[in-house]
């Protein structure tokens, strides 16, 4: 590993892309930082693509060593995050592909059945109020809807969750222009709304307080 | 859909995040006389608020000393590979050149059955098509024959003889 080099950055260059050129120059507590910073928002996508915690656990470690063995071809022309989501949606696409070549090995994942939650939960019933019950139950209904989706619909309307990515950069790390990306967005929320609809109008997402 | 470029900023504020109250009434305000958008709006926003609330996946304490673990562990394994030509050339050439002696023993054995087949075709031709033999109870009595007395030319001799002139005679 090279000895990290002190540069001066420019002052509108992104954070952690200043990490990320540290990192291209060997510093490992630069690549811890980021590390810590995206791993959530990582490992949920990975999550809600695959469906197994431990698969998923896998794949986002796999993102992360990408980007270390990457670091020498990153150029700072976007954010980091955009170029990270972009390995990481890469690496979901291959596990997806891998999964349907070898569909016996996923026989578990029942991804269309609101029967079958994609991921555990404990089973509290006589400690937990109803609202709390139900709650978890719509929950894994919106897993479920969410599993259903097309892959580039699930994609685009889970990273609409990261703030730090603008739709002009969701739109770059799926390969498309900008209103396909709306689109896809839009799409995705129309089916989710429709599959949703008794749960939707009951009033029980009210913000929590 | 209410294609107005006011509802549709915030429809995608609502797409990254639950509408504020205030964003909230504002909308409502926009849609009051279009009850069906009203009630996509209130959709919207209830979905957002769902998405919003979904838990994150579980994260391990150590995920991060993992990666570094995973790093550490193939930037070893990359290293070995580079420090041992040797080894990599065992490892590369060794089973190709095991591959190849297999096909080409394989395609000497085959020739080889090929050429013994072509051989017994042949020799089985020229059994096939060799005159047959003499019956074998006609050698029966040959050494009996053969220890009969010759006999004398002198006769033979006299009708060759004539023969030749015979011959003469007709030319």
């Amino acid at each position: 590993m090279l000895p990290y080099v002190e540069t001066v950055m420019p002052a509108e260059l992104d954070p952690d892309a200043a990490l990320m050129l540290r990192v291209k120059q060997g510093d490992a507590t630069a690549f811890t930082t980021l590390v810590e910073k995206y791993k959530q928002p990582v490992l949920n996508l990975a999550w809600r693509t695959v469906g197994d915690p431990t698969e998923a656990e896998d794949l986002a470690q796999n993102v992360f060593v990408q980007a270390w063995k990457s670091a020498d071809r990153y150029q700072a022309t976007a954010k980091f995050s955009t170029w990270l989501f972009t390995i990481a949606r890469n690496l979901c696409l291959n596990e997806i592909r891998r999964r349907s070549r070898h569909p016996a090995e996923s026989l578990d994942q029942t991804r269309d059945d609101d029967d079958q939650p994609t991921h555990q939960i404990v089973d509290k019933r006589s400690s937990i109020a109803p609202d709390e019950l139900l709650r978890d139950e719509l929950e894994h209904k919106v897993d479920a809807a969410l599993a259903a989706l097309p892959e580039n619909q699930r994609t685009a309307l889970l990273l609409c969750r990261q703030e730090e990515l603008s739709y002009e950069e969701i739109a770059a790390v799926l390969g498309c222009s900008l209103s396909a990306t709306k689109s896809l967005i839009h799409r995705a929320r129309e089916t989710l709304k429709a599959r949703l609809k008794p749960y939707l109008h009951s009033g029980v997402w009210e913000e929590k307080k | 859909m209410n294609q107005d470029p006011a509802n549709q900023k915030f429809r995608e504020i609502s797409w990254r995040r639950p509408l504020t109250e205030a964003e909230q009434a504002e909308w409502r305000a926009q849609l009051e006389d279009d009850p069906s958008a009203l009630a996509d709006a209130e959709a919207e926003n209830a979905l957002s608020s769902a998405l919003a609330q979904l838990p994150d996946a579980p994260m391990p304490s150590n995920f991060t000393a993992r990666v570094l673990q995973q790093i550490e562990r193939e930037t070893i394994s990359e290293q070995r590979a580079a420090q041992s030509p040797l080894l990599r050339w065992w490892r590369v050439f060794i089973p190709r050149f095991a591959l190849t002696c297999l096909v080409v023993s394989s395609g000497f054995f085959l020739w080889q059955q090929h050429a013994t087949k072509k051989e017994l075709v042949s020799v089985a031709r020229e059994v096939a098509e060799s005159p047959l033999l003499a019956d074998p109870t006609m050698l029966s009595d040959f050494e009996i024959i053969a220890r009969l007395t010759p006999t004398e030319s002198v006769a033979d001799e006299g009708l060759l003889a004539l023969s030749e002139d015979l011959l003469a005679i007709g030319q």
